[in-house]
């Protein structure tokens, strides 16, 4: 029963925030990191304890129509969702003297709303669940961009709210649709009967999922909304949507085009849409001027480098779309958090405020984690790009490879200006003011980037697996429907 | 030795040693105590000696690397290292020109070790050639053009050496010699394994390498900067051993001048260090005359220009020998003419530098308190020299370590009989000789000189020149180091080179990048109806796209 646990404690802890915080000042911010971290825990030991690829298959009977499927591939993603959000809360608790957010029961609330959709949307085996997380995830997202109710929160709020109800629409007309014509909801029964549907009803339903996912998974031209999302919301809850949320999107996308189409009919068209969602990001992110928005589209950048590595559909190429998913949540989640320290004393997010900041700590970190999403060897961001360039190479599809590069050099151009202004000589007014438990938060996440960088065979065979398990799509169909 | 990457079995690397690998690996460590032995003269950070221990090591790990991808792996933290390296004293453009050249240079070098490995499956210097004929002609001249662009930003090839010159002339004193002597011999390093290992494209290192010799002398000629002038030095020096890389007999004569750069060049900018450590100067117009207050230093550097002119009793003469018998044999005469025609022009140069720091009259009258730089600088450049001048009356010394990485390399030989004579299939030349007349000569003058030299007092005032029609004051420039050089520029080619076409050309790039930019940040300005209608038309595309 350990997967729904997942799913349950989160949620049960989310709507008991208003008792938990009659107990006492702090006692919210407590339970929260002891249960992240007991969550955290269990995945860790699910992770020891099962060596097969299957780990857990929950279904509930009929009436309630749950099935959860937790495989290698799932439990990586709960593993690292559980462990950014164990980081999150004891971030949160040892900076929340100095910025407590308003309002806080409520802030728990939604935060464990949003790590219960994003695990249930990675752990769903039916089309309706994963609809229902999507729509929380979305709900709980929504709300937690307008918090800090100033007008720009407020408008990213909005914005984020029309179009999330847009790709809705989109998701729940293509779920009738292929209810209509299989008559389940349940996607190994879909996956089996997928094939045997009319060209036009299967390009039908393709694009509306496409479409409905493509909004969440923030690729070009549908993720207008992210800019503002990002500069609206605060540098902590980014830390969530580009660690976790969009993580989650991703991989539900991927793991419901695998069964439908495993023979990768539209690869091709993907891999391109990938290709030109990261140019266009880069390109668009070069004279950018607000830290927010240009991490914004850093991240816009890197989620489409991912889209690329999962939309090869081969093992090599998933496998690397994982090591790029681990670092990109790693780099980017330390430099929201570095952000977010910033942003504790001031709200002015404009680049040139690098120059005056005396916070030698601080620029180490960010440092560490721009030369990690940049793929510099040494850094884990490198093994993924690495083995994605070569996956390509070896297709022979080199002219993605040569857009992947150049967008990288694009990137590349903006990150090495932001660390020319963070190596300015010169004066340094602006103390920040960062606490020891802060500091080891980003230490430790510092050292991962690089200890998977230099050691990443620790992690390889892992992924390999995961890889393996989610391309598999007859042992997806066996396991659910029976042979 | 052989191992693998990243728990993967299909990537299988490499570390060898080769003699190849130890030619460079000495250079290295010659280079890291020369360096370091002038460091106690600076305050520097701890993390200087950090970054520049890290920089060391990634040397070393391009070196023995025996397969692409660690050599790439080296190459990256090279560049990353030298970046904070630089970081220290370069000022924001001139480091943002650093890191995007630098960036540049490993993506491109990326890209085309994928394309090796596409083929064969193989990053392994063995398989190279394999993997190259593998390729389809299209493939090949894709990947030879990305490997080029890698290495020519490496090595500062003109038309790849905007970030060169700036970078040279603001780094620290200490790391210039670094920079020069060492960083971009890693850029030969990768173009000696990419002729070696895999094919030799004549005519565009041939055209590359003459045109780099030739437009860097004359942009050195007309410098200020003494850096800058050594930095465009560097370039036209290098320039010659890619052109003779690309002669089928060339390798001895490229490893040759290798070597001899790598110790001249180390010894004029520690020279140079000293004199603007003594002086606070670093243009030529400012300094002069400082024969009698650094007569020590003088000597280096004159010892230093010979060799850089590549003039008899010194070292540098028997390595341009070696270059210019290798274009002979090949019958490149042109590329040969090109090439004395630059070696020639290279003494205006090297003139300029001496009389601008050592001779003539100084126009500041601060340069006269100045006294002999701290024996620290000294030092190294006692040794640098005494290698210098040792090479050149041994010219052959050095011969047998040249003929075993040929013959690992299965190239001819060069022909050895004694350390004292260097043996082409035109020549001979006997270093000894020569070195013997030269000193005997030097002997004479310098004694007819101590013997005739005119009791006149020195000047007390330095305004006091006699011949002089008209009175100086603190304003003139007494100094003929000034202009030197400026008048040259009449000449209508040398006026097209000094016109700094690259940087015309780099601003207009970046200039239309940022447009681009501009018109594309459109999107994401945050106007819902207009992304929706994007959305849509975008849409209506797709569909039509797949319905077809």
């Amino acid at each position: 029963m350990s997967s729904t646990l997942f799913i349950a404690l989160p949620l049960l802890f989310g709507f008991a925030t208003p008792l938990l915080s009659r107990l006492g000042k702090n006692a919210l911010a407590y339970t929260s990191v002891l249960m992240q971290l007991s969550l955290l825990g269990l995945a860790l030991s699910l992770l020891l304890a099962h060596s097969s690829t299957t780990v857990e298959l929950i279904s509930i009977a009929a009436p309630l129509g749950i099935s959860f499927v937790l495989s290698t591939a799932s439990l990586l993603m709960v593993l690292l969702f559980t462990l950014l959000m164990t980081l999150f809360s004891l971030y949160y608790l040892f900076q929340r003297r100095a910025n407590a957010y308003a309002n806080e029961s409520k802030f728990f609330t939604l935060l464990n709303m949003l790590l219960a959709a994003s695990i249930g949307l990675v752990l769903s085996s039916d089309i309706f669940n994963i609809y229902v997380f999507f729509e929380i995830a979305g709900i709980s997202a929504y709300i937690l961009s307008a918090y800090s109710k100033t007008a720009l929160a407020l408008e990213s709020g909005l914005k984020y709210l029309l179009t999330g109800a847009v790709a809705s629409i989109f998701l729940l007309f293509a779920i009738v649709l292929i209810y209509l014509h299989v008559g389940s909801l349940n996607l190994a029964v879909i996956a089996e009967q997928f094939q045997l549907l009319p060209y036009n009803v299967k390009l039908l339903i393709s694009l509306l999922l496409l479409i409905g996912f493509g909004f969440k998974v923030e690729v070009f031209p549908l993720n207008f909304w992210v800019t503002d999302v990002y500069q609206g919301s605060t540098s902590l809850v980014n830390a969530l949507f580009s660690g976790i949320v969009v993580k989650a999107y991703l991989f539900v996308f991927f793991h419901i085009l695998y069964l439908f189409l495993p023979q990768g009919e539209f690869t091709l068209f993907l891999l391109y849409l990938g290709g030109v969602s990261m140019l266009v990001a880069e390109v668009a992110g070069l004279r950018q001027t607000n830290l927010k928005r240009l991490f914004a589209y850093s991240s816009l950048g890197q989620v489409a480098l991912i889209f690329v590595a999962f939309a090869m559909q081969n093992i090599q190429a998933v496998q690397a779309a994982f090591f790029i998913v681990i670092a990109h949540s790693l780099a980017k989640f330390m430099l929201f958090l570095a952000l977010a320290s910033l942003e504790k004393t001031e709200q002015n997010m404009h680049i040139d405020r690098l120059k005056q900041i005396d916070s030698p700590f601080l620029m180490v970190m960010m440092f560490l984690a721009m030369l990690s999403l940049l793929g510099i060897p040494l850094f884990v961001g490198f093994v993924g790009k690495f083995l994605l360039l070569k996956s390509l190479a070896v297709e022979g599809m080199l002219t993605l490879l040569v857009m992947v590069v150049v967008a990288s050099f694009i990137e590349a151009i903006y990150y090495f200006k932001l660390m020319g202004y963070m190596l300015h000589k010169g004066t340094r007014s602006e103390k920040v003011e960062v606490s020891l438990g802060e500091k080891m938060i980003f230490v430790s996440l510092g050292l991962s980037l690089l200890l998977l960088g230099v050691f990443p065979m620790s992690i390889a065979g892992f992924l390999q697996n995961a890889a393996e398990v989610l391309l598999d799509q007859t042992a997806y169909i066996t396991l659910l429907v029976g042979g | 030795m052989e191992f693998s990457l990243y728990g993967l079995s299909d990537i299988v690397l490499s570390l060898k040693v080769t003699a190849l690998a130890n030619f460079f690996a000495l250079l290295i460590v010659l280079s890291t105590l020369t360096v370091l032995f002038i460091a106690p003269n600076y305050r520097l950070k701890r993390s200087f000696y950090l970054l520049f221990t890290l920089l060391v090591a990634s040397l070393f790990l391009i070196v023995y690397a025996h397969d692409y991808l660690l050599f790439f792996i080296g190459w990256e933290v090279m560049s990353i290292s030298t970046y904070f390296l630089l970081s220290f004293t370069l000022s924001k453009e001139a480091l943002h020109k650093y890191i995007l050249f630098a960036m540049a240079s490993a993506l491109s070098l990326f890209v085309a070790i994928l394309l090796l490995y596409s083929t064969q499956h193989s990053f392994l210097y063995e398989d190279a050639k394999q993997s190259y004929l593998a390729m389809s002609d299209g493939v090949q001249q894709l990947f030879t053009l990305f490997m080029l662009i890698a290495i020519f930003i490496k090595l500062g090839t003109i038309g790849f050496h905007y970030w060169l010159v700036d970078a040279y002339e603001e780094s620290h004193n200490l790391f210039t010699p670094f920079l020069s002597a060492m960083l971009s011999k890693m850029g030969l390093y990768a173009l000696i394994l990419f002729v070696a290992n895999i094919t030799q494209a004549t005519y565009v290192l041939a055209v590359m390498g003459l045109l780099t010799t030739i437009i860097a002398t004359f942009k050195a000629i007309e410098q200020e900067s003494i850096k800058r002038l050594l930095a465009y030095s560097s370039i036209a020096q290098l320039g010659y051993i890619v052109t003779v890389l690309s002669v089928a007999d060339g390798m001895g004569g490229a490893l040759y001048h290798a070597l001899i750069h790598t110790l001249v060049k180390l010894l004029l900018f520690i020279n140079i260090a000293g004199v603007i450590y003594v002086t606070q100067k670093e243009k030529l117009s400012d300094l002069g005359g400082l024969i009698y207050k650094l007569p020590q230093s003088f000597v280096f550097l004159l010892i230093g220009i010979i060799v850089l002119a590549g003039m008899p009793p010194l070292g540098g003469f028997a390595s341009k020998f070696m270059i210019y018998t290798a274009l002979l044999d090949a019958k490149y005469l042109l590329l040969l003419a090109g090439v004395m025609f630059s070696s020639a022009s290279a003494f205006i140069y090297v003139y300029k530098l001496i009389y601008g720091i050592y001779l003539g009259h100084p126009t500041h009258k601060n340069l006269e308190e100045v006294k002999e730089v701290p024996w620290t600088f000294l030092a190294p450049q006692y040794l640098l020299a005494s290698l210098l001048v040792i090479i050149g009356t041994f010219p052959g010394l050095v011969i047998p370590y040249i003929n075993r990485i040929l013959g690992e390399l299965n190239l001819t030989l060069l022909s050895f009989e004694t350390i004292q004579t260097l043996i082409t299939s035109y020549a001979q030349y006997n270093g000894f000789v020569v070195m013997g007349a030269f000193g005997g000569i030097f002997v004479l003058v310098l004694m007819m000189f101590m013997l005739l030299r005119s009791k006149a007092k020195k000047p007390k005032n330095r305004f006091d020149i006699a011949y002089c029609a008209e009175e100086p004051n603190e304003a003139t420039h007494l100094h003929y180091g000034y202009s030197m050089g400026q008048e040259l520029k009449r000449v209508g080619l040398i006026h097209l080179i000094a016109k700094n076409s690259s940087k015309y050309f780099y601003d207009f790039l970046a200039k239309q990048m940022q447009y681009f930019s501009e018109v594309v940040r459109k999107i994401y300005s945050g106007n819902l109806l207009l992304n929706f209608n994007i959305a849509v038309l975008f849409l209506i595309i797709l569909l039509l796209w797949s319905l077809k």
